[in-house]
């Protein structure tokens, strides 16, 4: 080994707490970008993943291809896989659900049922051409119970409306009796199938809402595979990167304008003309996954994922920036303690170029331990956070879709590129220095300090606070003006950082708790009513558990002339006596009765009358003022006994019964007994009051299994929130942690070299007769002036911060903004803790040393 | 009078084989308003004789006595403020501190004892140290003649007991150190101030009222 190189090596084990801190400093920078890329990976992975299971894992879907055609398909180098699907018609089946009438068959090869998102929830996947599998939703949309093992009988046949056309899953069933089109089925075919399997609703690229068939699959045979197929193919990597290129010849078109149009936004009106002629004359019509193809062949793609892209693009900049900055003064601070053996070097003879080749060999060496290290701390990092994440996931992604881990050799290439950038853009510096140090330096040894009178100027008020201790201490800060530059400014970054995420997560969860407070209910539930039998009602509003609970039927009238109140008229400058709607509510005859007393009402008196309900709350922005005003008034100027429509207006109050509370507008409750005279509804609500919401949702569920209901949660959800925004919470605090600590290592290296090169000056101090407590006073107060100065910008910055988040989210809460105060003691406490005890383990080493001796090393 | 006394002053550094010894037995004695010379080779025991009688370092065995006070019985504290008051020390390469400028590294003894600064005898030492027109200046300004003589302003500046000079002329050219034991024998002479220094230059040690020479850290000759 070079002589220069084992020095260097020689320096760094003499050095070896400040070796091992500027280390960690890689380890910790190299983690972060390896954990934030390889979480990046690992979410494009989860959505790729996602999508496949979700739609199927195909490119792109000819339909209407000959068997003939399937050659050019396979001789294609650009496809890895062609799934084949083929329709085999309708038929009518014994739906409840007047818009489904029909079951569609569809038949399936081996390779389609695996790879086009058949997700089973029983059974077993069909394998010969008389076994069949249904969908959950047959069930429990159209009321058609079959079980696995039930053999049907079906007449498949193709439909056909009365002008001739022939019918597909994208035209509705034609029912309506107003319209003088009607549907038929043809060509019907007698085929038997034995039910093996019940999968999920397959998804909306298969079967859309609207779509007047279950969809049913059975398998395909080769010998089917005949014409009208449907390929769902899958490119090659390579092919991938060519998506559209190979797609345009398949179809047999000119690629370039094929391209041209599916993936450029700027297109000419004469482009799309001659595209739309083009692909009239395409061999088969085609749908691009480009959703898919995007995901897969650029995962970097800024619009790909909703800016994801750009988000981790600026995190690593910000990463890779703040650890140059902090890795930078270690090289640095080595450099200011070498101009010694430097300039003796060069004195020997070394030229510029060996003097820097040798701070890069330091680089190298450190980046050596640091960067492989890091980059495993990184991806162990994340395979830890997609575990947590996923804890606090599972709440909210039903059916799969969990992140999942995945060792990206493009987030491994990443870090080990931005790690070496890193390390050795945080070495051009110091190389650069230490190259331009002269012999005369290192005889000198006085040059690095080049200070200038005016620039100590002390304020009289420190000497006089503080004593000689306190000038010296402020002085010293003032002469490294630059190497604590870099300390102040990590601290306030983490600070005001510190500050500002508090404030956020404050908000976000006060946020969640309004929330709660807005609704008087905490667990509601909507029910289809039309088949549903009315004791069920009664059984759901008899369950344990159950504080209060209304019944809530709602429709609506029109009112032709309406009577507004002036303020109303004023906030929207309308006119009056125009057309308006307003809702009315049925709450169930026990929450009505209560209520009536409440209000001190009569029920018989009330019963065919309506009150009105005047809680409304308007905001407008003003874009002068830049303010949201808001203001509460009636909407109506309707009063006691006036009429709407032809009810009579019993009372107008602003307390609204049990389960209105979140409902800030004007509306009528009515009797039950009013309601069902006047109006029909479909859907019923039922809000409740439980101190147990959870128990009576299972006992709903269980109550109304098979019916068509959906049921809400508040107290979940704001569970559901809450985990969210604890996950969220974890992530960026994480984050702030480690950007501090790698903001640490630097100022624990800044701080504890400083300590080192003003040995001789601390044991001068010493020997002319200062005492250990003024020393240790001397020490402290240099602290302290640092810690001030740091948290003052940092504080101001912060505090400004959390205002603007307060300005932009907490405003709409109605929230008045409250000083951060738990954040900034935090903070305070923190910075003064980690200063002191940093500057506290130099001055024990200090302390340690001998007075005389070293005044004499400095002296030979 | 007598102002400083050592008796039995040993220093041993290391242990087993590496036992080195600075200083074997050396007793002396000055009186005050003596200029004392102590000469001899490298490691003969010269600088731990005037360090131990400084109060920086801590002899092995053996007592000094400054003023009649035995300084190795004070505590740490006591000794830095004796140090403070009563010796004055000046090294061969100044150790000024950087930061602060001539007038604040001369009065820095006095600052840290809280003293008011006397302009009158501060303008006086400053004439005397021929500095008045350098008081703003900061150490890198400064020659090594004119840091050396900032450095016996500090040490003048509290008046102490004994000066104690570690070869201050060390690092200078001829000139500037027939200055600087010109301007120590005129403080010699005019405050009868004591002074124990150290030179390896016999020409300049010739300057001094004795002359002590140490040997392997043993008197072996003393010069009136």
């Amino acid at each position: 080994m070079n002589l220069l190189n084992k020095l260097t090596i020689k320096n760094l084990i003499l050095n070896k707490k400040r070796t091992i801190v500027t280390i960690m400093g890689i380890i910790l920078s190299v983690a972060l970008i390896t954990a934030v890329s390889s979480m990046y990976a690992s979410g494009i992975s989860s959505l790729i993943n996602f999508e496949i299971n979700r739609s199927g894992n195909y490119h792109a879907h000819f339909k209407n291809v000959p068997a003939s055609s399937l050659a050019t398909f396979k001789n294609n180098l650009g496809v890895s896989k062609i799934l084949i699907t083929k329709d085999l018609g309708y038929a009518s089946i014994n739906s409840e659900n007047p818009d489904k009438p029909y079951a569609f068959i569809k038949a399936y090869t081996k390779d389609s049922l695996d790879n086009l998102s058949v997700n089973l929830t029983e059974g077993r996947l069909p394998e010969n051409e008389s076994e069949i599998i249904i969908p959950t939703h047959l069930k429990t949309n159209g009321r058609l119970e079959l079980k696995v093992g039930d053999t049907i009988t079906l007449n498949v046949g193709e439909r056909i409306s009365s002008d001739g056309a022939i019918l597909k899953q994208n035209n509705p069933f034609r029912n309506d009796p107003e319209s003088e089109l009607s549907e038929k089925i043809i060509n019907p075919t007698r085929k038997t199938y034995k039910i093996v399997g019940i999968m999920n609703r397959p998804p909306s690229t298969v079967e859309s809402y609207s779509a007047p068939g279950y969809t049913f699959i059975t398998y395909l045979t080769p010998e089917n595979i005949t014409n009208d197929l449907d390929l769902f193919v899958q490119y090659t990597k390579k092919g991938l990167k060519n998506a559209y290129g190979i797609t345009a010849n398949l179809l047999n078109v000119d690629e370039d304008l094929f391209v041209k149009v599916n993936k450029n936004s700027n297109i000419t009106e004469e482009d799309y003309d001659n595209y739309v002629l083009m692909m009239e004359k395409a061999k088969y019509p085609v749908n691009l996954n480009t959703y898919l193809i995007g995901l897969e062949t650029n995962p970097l793609n800024p619009t790909s994922i909703t800016g994801l892209g750009t988000v981790v693009l600026i995190v690593l900049a910000i990463i890779v920036f703040t650890s140059v900055f902090c890795i930078k003064n270690s090289f640095n601070i080595s450099i200011t303690e070498k101009i010694k053996q430097y300039g003796m070097l060069k004195s020997i003879g070394a030229t510029k170029k060996q003097i820097r080749k040798n701070v890069f060999y330091e680089a190298t060496i450190l980046g050596l331990f640091g960067i492989p290290l890091g980059i495993l701390f990184g991806f162990l990092a994340s395979y830890i956070l997609i575990i947590i994440s996923n804890y606090f996931l599972k709440d909210f992604i039903i059916g799969g879709g969990l992140l999942i881990f995945k060792f990206s050799y493009l987030a491994l290439i990443v870090a080990i590129i931005l790690g070496i950038i890193t390390v050795y853009t945080s070495a051009i510096k110091s190389a650069h220095q230490a190259s331009l140090v002269t012999p005369i330096d290192s005889i000198r040894n006085s040059n690095n300090i080049k200070i200038n009178p005016k620039q100590l100027k002390t304020p009289n008020i420190i000497t006089k606070l503080f004593g000689i201790g306190g000038t010296i201490s402020y002085k010293n800060l003032k002469r490294n003006k630059k190497k604590y530059r870099t300390t102040v400014i990590s601290l306030v970054v983490s600070v005001f950082v510190f500050i500002a995420l508090s404030s956020f997560m404050n908000l976000a969860f006060i946020a969640v708790d309004e929330e709660v407070k807005l609704s008087d209910y905490n667990l509601s539930i909507f029910i289809d009513e039309k088949d549903l039998a009315p004791q069920k009602i009664t059984e759901a509003t008899s369950l344990d558990n159950i504080d209060n609970y209304s019944i809530l039927r709602n429709n609506g009238f029109l009112i032709p002339k309406a009577n507004h109140s002036k303020e109303y008229l004023d906030w929207y400058e309308v006119e009056n006596y125009k057309e308006a709607y307003i809702d009315v509510y049925s709450i169930g005859d026990t929450q009505y009765k209560k209520y009536l007393k409440t209000l001190g009402l009569d029920y018989n008196e009330t019963k065919n009358k309506g009150i009105l309900i005047e809680n409304y709350k308007a905001s407008k922005y003003n874009s002068q003022t830049k303010k949201t005003i808001s203001k509460y008034f009636h909407i109506y100027a309707y009063k006691k006994g006036d009429t709407i429509n032809d009810l009579e207006v019993a009372k107008v109050t602003s307390t609204p019964p049990f389960g209105f509370k979140n409902r800030q507008s004007s509306y009528l409750i009515v009797s039950d007994e009013y309601f069902n005279q006047n109006f029909t509804t479909n859907s019923i609500q039922i809000v409740y009051k439980s101190s147990n919401a959870s128990k009576v949702q299972d006992e709903l569920d269980n109550l109304f299994k098979g019916e068509d209901y959906s049921i809400e949660n508040i107290e979940e959800n704001v569970r559901m929130m809450n985990s969210l925004y604890t996950l969220i919470g974890i992530f960026l605090y994480g984050f702030i942690i480690v950007v501090t600590l790698i903001g640490i290592t630097n100022i624990f290296n800044t701080i504890t070299t400083n300590m080192e090169l003003r040995r001789q000056e601390f044991a001068m101090l010493k020997s002319i007769g200062m005492t250990k407590k003024e020393f240790t006073h001397m020490i402290r107060l240099e602290s302290i002036f640092m810690g001030i100065k740091a948290l003052f910008f940092g504080l101001i910055i912060g505090i400004a911060l959390s205002y603007l988040i307060y300005y932009a989210l907490g405003k709409e809460l109605g929230i008045s903004y409250k000083l951060p105060i738990m954040a900034i003691l935090i903070a305070v406490i923190a910075v003064f803790l980690l200063i002191s005890l940093i500057m506290k383990y130099s001055m024990n080493k200090i302390n340690k040393q001998n007075t005389i001796e070293t005044i004499r090393n400095e002296n030979i | 009078m007598e102002i400083l006394r050592t008796e039995n002053l040993t220093k041993i550094y290391g242990k087993g084989t590496n036992k080195v010894v600075a200083l074997d037995n050396v007793s002396l004695s000055v009186e005050k308003g003596e200029f004392i010379a102590i000469v001899g080779a490298s490691g003969s025991g010269k600088s731990t004789l005037l360090h131990l009688l400084g109060g920086v370092d801590k002899p092995t065995s053996g007592t000094v006595y400054v003023d009649g006070k035995d300084i190795y019985k004070l505590n740490e504290d006591a000794l830095a403020i004796f140090r403070r008051r009563e010796v004055g020390l000046i090294y061969q390469f100044y150790n000024l501190i950087p930061i602060l400028n001539v007038v604040e590294n001369i009065t820095l003894p006095l600052a840290l004892d809280n003293r008011e600064v006397d302009k009158e005898t501060l303008n006086n030492l400053l004439k005397l140290l021929g500095l008045e027109n350098r008081k703003n200046h900061l150490p890198n300004e400064l020659s090594g003649g004119q840091q050396q003589r900032t450095s016996i302003g500090r040490a003048l500046i509290t008046n102490p007991a004994i000066i104690l000079a570690d070869e201050p002329t060390g690092n200078l050219d001829t000139k500037s150190s027939e200055e600087i034991v010109e301007l120590l024998k005129k403080t010699n002479k005019e405050y009868k101030q004591t002074i124990i220094m150290i030179t390896h230059n016999l020409e300049i040690a010739k300057v001094a009222d004795r002359i002590i020479k140490l040997e392997d850290g043993k008197i072996v000759k003393e010069v009136e």
